[in-house]
């Protein structure tokens, strides 16, 4: 074999194995987050939080009126455009325990409206938050659903 | 580990449920032969004035109406200030240099009051008072849980530092 033959197959093989590095090395470090995806923390304003809440009531109470409440509360304090942004939804509801799914823009606000559904509902109804979180999961496990 | 205290109760039929958010509430209604915990005194005139007695045992807020009465009663030892949509036209820079020379603490009714008093009076805090408590105060069916306190004053713009003192420290200076 001649010189000129050994070295191109040895470029070849050094091409080779440095692609391969290189292949393994990214598949690795793209597990991390912040070198070539966006961490997740980066503040996405989409990003979802369930408020748990406690519903005090004198008698029954369905969702729809809970939910009713809630968004005639927020739209008495902050106006429409803050209801729409923040466009809380009452998604679970089971012995006086509730989670409202609202985003990241707007839950301070439906927090802040709360202690106004009494008012605006006419009725003895008492909704507290207890608990703010990320997780539908998380949430579900605070009320008991598991 | 800290208590949290809501500073004004007006309604029986609430305390209850304050009781199971609050480590302590202060009531101002009478229960169960029990006398209530603080009482708010409205100063209209000089004779409001000479009618005033400060009790250690009870917490008394003090409501002027009057500018003059302000220095007066700071004189004969009242702390607590309540400051709603009736008298926050009084509040010039000559009391609140009076309110940092007393280290008075500021109290907001929250169902008496606009929100825009809130504000202004938590960017108070810079300067000339460092404590303000947000009272619920709350004679009907109104419970202001401390998430909901915090959240409506972030939501006004004051700084997370700034609402966590208000809602959870100021409030244990009114027991002290």
């Amino acid at each position: 074999m001649s010189l000129s033959a050994i070295l191109s197959l040895l470029s070849l093989v050094i091409s080779l194995t440095s692609l391969i590095v290189i292949i393994v090395l990214y598949r690795k470090l793209s597990k991390i987050p912040g070198i070539f995806r966006p961490s997740k923390n980066v503040k996405n304003p989409k990003a979802k939080r369930y408020i748990v809440v406690d519903v005090l009531s004198g008698g029954s109470i369905s969702t729809d009126e809970i939910e009713r409440g809630v968004r005639e509360a927020v739209k008495l304090m902050f106006g429409q455009v803050w209801l729409d942004l923040a466009n809380p939804k009452v998604v679970y509801y089971i012995d006086g325990k509730g989670i409202i799914s609202t985003n990241r823009i707007g839950y301070k606000v439906v927090l802040a409206s709360l202690p106004k559904v009494p008012e605006v509902t006419n009725r003895e109804i008492l909704v507290v938050p207890r608990k703010t979180t990320g997780s539908i999961k998380k949430a579900k496990r605070l009320i008991g659903l598991g | 580990m800290r208590k949290v205290i809501e500073p004004c109760v007006r309604s029986p039929k609430v305390y209850e449920v304050y009781r199971k958010y609050y480590d302590e509430v202060l009531v101002e209604f009478k229960r169960e032969s029990v006398n209530s915990d603080r009482i708010t005194v409205t100063l209209k005139g000089e004779r409001d004035l000479t009618r005033l007695k400060l009790s250690p045992k009870k917490i008394t807020v003090i409501k002027p109406m009057n500018r003059s009465l302000i220095k007066k009663a700071l004189d004969l030892g009242a702390k607590i200030i309540r400051i709603d949509t009736d008298n926050y036209s009084l509040m010039k820079k000559g009391q609140l240099n009076l309110f940092r020379q007393y280290d008075v603490i500021i109290e907001l009714p929250l169902n008496a009051v606009n929100y825009l008093i809130v504000k202004n009076v938590a960017s108070w805090s810079t300067r000339y008072v460092i404590d303000v408590v947000l009272s619920s105060c709350s004679e009907g069916l109104e419970v202001w849980h401390p998430l909901s306190k915090m959240a409506l004053l972030t939501s006004l713009g004051v700084s997370e530092v700034d609402a966590f003192h208000f809602v959870f420290i100021s409030p244990l200076r009114l027991l002290t």
